[in-house]
């Protein structure tokens, strides 16, 4: 009887825990993507020769704000782009670094600089312009997942949805100010390309 | 293979090196197809590899960003190449991410399948997969199928060209043989045409022309050499030949001589062989015409011959009849038998005595009867065997037991029946009798009497000489003659009259050649009807004397009583009142009884004269005879008692004395008036119907008082009254009368009545035959 009663409890319990697991899987899922996504874009943009690292260093992407993407880097963790590794670095928000002083505040843009790839959060909505001026002159590659992020925030890659499909748009003109090139495969598969003489000669 | 070997030289060489030649080039020409179709494959997969390699760096991005449109996009291009059949990517998964179809009906390749090669060949296609690497990883598989056509075109073409080319070498090889092989068939052909004409004009003086030193040269030599020894052995065989000749010349007149000898011996042989023959068929054909069973044993007791109906008579199968083994055919089929041991014991007497023949009868349990015949076989006077003969003599036997049973049961009817019978010759000789006659006649048994004469037997000589004379009308006439009356005086002393009835008897012709004769004894019968004649003569005149007496008594009885009857009514009407009222009173009885004295006698006089006075019958119509009764005899009382008288069908008409006819309808119509209860309007109803054998039978119902059961039958006694004088007048005589004129015509009376709710009289009288047809007739 006990073991009855044992099942019984276990299956009611299961039962509550299922609709919260799948709560959370849709938005878990989008991060994953856009996570795996990062890794992507490395391969299809080029760096100019003096931003890529000798083989041994990594290649590293910057989180800056409040993280969406919690364990999404998981799956892609050990994976090589490149023939190098990949570190995955957070920053805290802009607004935050700046309550800091002003050695440890340089020090921490200077570590923003250093990245090959700088993931704005949407929590830094308000401050992504300024964070692109930050980092505009060191071929970093600005990807955010905010409306209007390329046009008025200087971003050069921005997710957006499209039929619950994770999607990006890419600003040529943006890219092409911190001397960054992006392969015209990418290119292709952009929902929308901002610079019209590259979006140009892709279509030809 | 044939037909090779009997090819002329010429044409065996120019054969041989076109096929060699043939097969050449056919080697030749699969060797290089083999090889461009090998190159053609290598360079098509190459080809293939590198537009899936192509294809693959193509669409590295939009399987990476998962754009499986823009991969399709890609994918696209392959409608260039027609041969193409499909494309497809399959992501890192191995599930499929885009494709392409030349056809919308091809199937994609299953992700199993690509695992297996990289290149795949068909039946007809082509199928490349590779991988999709980006960054050292594999994140796909491209997937190109192609189908062979291309491959097959260049091979068609191949193969035309090398057909072609086979073609165009063989007529040159064909020309250049053709030329050269005379180098090698023309000596040899010569030489050939040497050989032939020495074997045919046998001219062994030729000889053939050397051309060359090679092998064909030295055959050549060898050749002349040959046909110079073959001369000179010519020459010698001649000589031979012709003394040979002689030799064979005398043989074969001696070997004439030994044949003519030969063939006449021959002949005879086969005449006696066909004698022989024609007498073995006729001995089988009488063995197996015959009805009767044969069997043939030889003294070693082995069965020589049979016929069929042997076997089928003993029902012996064919195989067992096959051992020729006498003792166990013989064995076999005792069974059959009801007397098996006599059977077997004739059977060994006569093996134990081979000359001895028999004749005598086997009985089967199935109820055939056979003859068995037994004879010895001779062949010049020796015994050598035994011939057994069965013949069916059932259907013999059963007649014979019919006859012997039928003879019997004649017998004991003849000798059973109360009758008398004998039989006589033409001469009045008896031949034979039954025992009543037999005993008769003084013979205790009718053998006895076989060979008498009437003279010889116990009847009186004008007996005799009457009974001879009938019997001689009898057969003179050839006329039977029947119910002969006559008197005969029996060996008992007895003088009987007999009844005879004699017929003729004739033989097979139809010729009379005897009599036979059957009498019973009639004594008894003649007393009975002399006695029965003597009593009605008495009778009759005894009934003549008593219709007389009554007829006279009852008229002379009337004067008196007529004269009681006037003086009496004389004597009241003058005595008038002066009487004393009981004078008066008796003086009406007197004249009362008178009255009723007189109306007995009246209806005794009706009563006599239904006897006496009768009339022939006629036909009487019932109808009219009713009719007339209601309007006279009967019209009063009717009147009086206002009677419904109904007649719902016409009566028939019956042959009858309509006298008595009338009298009959008037007493029962009266009778039905009369017995009535008081106040009771009467009503009479008089139908018919027929009562078979030609009579009528009539009805007349009344509503009386009826009649109880116990008295129906009294009433038709004379003078019998159920009621006093007082309640229903009467004589007692009515229905008397009617009772006597029914069963004059002989007819029966009666009645039917349940108390107190009127009765039925019925007669019946034989109806008029003739009254219809005379009807008809008149209507005619």
């Amino acid at each position: 009887m006990k073991i009855r009663v044992y099942i019984f409890i276990f299956v009611i319990l299961t039962m509550l825990a299922v609709p919260q697991a799948y709560g959370d899987s849709a938005s878990t899922r989008e991060y994953q993507v856009k996570a795996a996504f990062l890794y992507n874009f490395i391969m299809f943009v080029d760096w100019p020769a003096e931003k890529m690292p000798a083989a041994s260093e990594p290649i590293i992407i910057g989180i800056i704000g409040k993280d969406p993407f919690e364990n999404a880097f998981e799956p892609v963790k050990d994976k090589q782009v490149n023939g190098r590794k990949v570190v995955v670095k957070r920053f805290k928000g802009l607004e935050e670094i700046k309550k800091s002083d002003k050695a440890g505040m340089d020090k921490e843009f200077e570590e923003i600089r250093k990245c090959h790839l700088l993931f704005i959060c949407s929590s830094e909505k308000a401050v992504a312009k300024e964070i692109a001026d930050l980092v505009k002159n060191n071929n970093v590659l600005i990807v955010g997942d905010m409306p209007g992020f390329l046009e008025s925030s200087g971003g050069i890659i921005n997710f957006v949805l499209e039929e619950e499909k994770v999607r990006f748009e890419i600003s040529q003109t943006n890219a092409e100010q911190s001397k960054l090139q992006i392969r015209s495969q990418l290119l292709r598969l952009a929902k929308r390309v901002i610079g019209e003489k590259s979006s140009q000669e892709l279509k030809n | 293979m044939t037909i090779f070997r009997n090819m002329t030289i010429k044409y065996k060489l120019m054969t041989i090196v076109i096929a060699a030649c043939t097969t050449g080039l056919v080697l030749a020409g699969i060797a290089f197809l083999g090889w461009e179709r090998n190159s053609i494959r290598n360079n098509m997969v190459k080809v293939m590899s590198a537009r899936a390699a192509m294809l693959s760096e193509n669409c590295k991005a939009s399987l990476t960003f998962q754009d499986s449109k823009d991969a399709e996009k890609v994918l696209q291009a392959l409608h260039v190449d027609s041969s193409m059949i499909l494309g497809s990517i399959y992501n890192g998964n191995n599930e499929l991410f885009a494709t392409y179809y030349r056809d919308k009906n091809t199937n994609p390749v299953t992700p199993t399948e690509f695992k297996k090669a990289s290149v795949v060949f068909d039946n007809d296609s082509l199928i490349v997969f590779a991988p999709i690497i980006l960054d050292n990883e594999i994140i796909g598989t491209i997937c190109l199928q192609s189908d062979l056509n291309s491959i097959h075109e260049s091979l068609m073409h191949g193969i035309q060209i090398i057909i072609t080319v086979i073609i165009i070498s063989l007529l040159a090889v064909f020309l250049v043989s053709a030329r050269l092989q005379a180098v090698i068939s023309t000596p040899i052909l010569s030489l050939a045409g040497v050989a032939k004409a020495v074997s045919e004009k046998k001219d062994y003086s030729a000889r053939a022309v050397k051309q060359s030193d090679d092998e064909i040269g030295s055959l050549i030599d060898a050749f002349n050499e040959m046909l110079e020894q073959i001369q000179e052995r010519d020459s010698e065989l001649i000589v031979a030949k012709q003394e040979l000749e002689v030799k064979v010349e005398e043989r074969t007149v001696e070997l004439s001589k030994a044949n003519e000898q030969m063939t006449k011996e021959i002949t005879d042989r086969r005449k006696a062989q066909e004698d022989l023959t024609q007498l073995l068929s006729l001995h089988s054909a009488t063995l197996e015409s015959t009805t009767d069973g044969i069997l043939v044993v030889d003294l070693n007791g082995k069965v020589a011959s049979y016929n069929q109906k042997f076997l089928q008579l003993w029902q012996i199968s064919e195989s067992l009849a096959a051992t020729k083994d006498f003792d166990k055919i013989l064995t076999s089929v005792l069974d059959q038998l009801i007397n098996p041991e006599k059977f077997i014991s004739e059977v060994k007497r006569l093996y134990s005595n081979p000359l001895a023949s028999s004749l005598d009868i086997v009985e089967f349990k199935d109820g055939r009867v056979y003859e068995r015949c037994s004879q010895p076989q001779r062949i010049d006077n020796k015994v050598v065997g035994r011939v057994w003969s069965f013949r069916d003599v059932t259907d013999k036997k059963i007649a014979e037991r019919a006859l012997k049973e039928s003879k019997q049961m004649l017998q004991i009817v003849m000798n059973n029946i109360p009758q008398f019978i004998f039989w006589k010759d033409r001469n009045l000789t008896y031949l034979g009798c039954n025992s009543n006659f037999a005993k008769a006649a003084g013979f205790s048994k009718p053998e006895e009497v076989v060979g008498k004469t009437d003279n010889d037997l116990a009847w009186k000589k004008e007996e005799a000489a009457s009974y001879r004379e009938y019997d001689n009308k009898v057969m003179d006439t050839n006329m039977p003659q029947y119910h002969i009356i006559e008197q005969q005086k029996q060996a008992d002393g007895k003088q009987a009259w007999i009844d005879t009835n004699k017929i003729p008897l004739h033989d097979a012709n139809g010729n009379v050649v005897g009599i036979l004769g059957s009498y019973e004894d009639i004594t008894d019968r003649k007393k009975a009807e002399e006695e029965k004649e003597k009593l009605n003569h008495e009778l009759e005149e005894a009934n003549q004397e008593m219709k007389n007496f009554v007829y006279i008594a009852s008229h002379d009885l009337r004067e008196p009583l007529r004269k009681v009857a006037a003086f009496g009514d004389m004597l009241q009407k003058s005595l008038g009142g002066k009487l004393e009222s009981e004078d008066a009173e008796n003086l009406q009885f007197m004249i009362d009884g008178a009255q009723r004295m007189n109306k007995m006698i009246e209806g005794l006089l009706v009563y006599s004269r239904v006897s006496t006075k009768t009339n022939p019958p006629e036909v009487v119509d019932l109808n009219e005879i009713v009719k007339q009764l209601q309007q006279l005899e009967l019209s009063i009382v009717l009147q009086e008692k206002q009677v419904a008288m109904e007649i719902p069908e016409s009566l028939p008409s019956v042959a009858a004395d309509p006298v008595q006819i009338r009298q009959l309808m008037q007493n029962l119509i009266a009778n039905g008036i009369k017995y009535q209860a008081k106040g009771n309007i009467p009503r009479i109803t008089i139908t018919s119907k027929s009562a078979g054998n030609g009579t009528v039978r009539i009805n007349v119902t009344d509503n009386g008082i009826g009649i109880k059961p116990e008295y129906q039958q009294a009433i038709f006694v004379m003078f019998k009254r159920l009621h006093s004088r007082s309640e229903y007048e009467g004589t007692g005589i009515g229905l008397a009368v009617c009772k006597k004129i029914v069963e004059r015509h002989g007819g029966q009376i009666g009645i039917e009545s349940e108390y107190g709710k009127g009765c039925t009289f019925w007669f019946t009288m034989p109806v008029a035959v003739t009254a219809k047809v005379v009807e008809n007739k008149i209507n005619v």
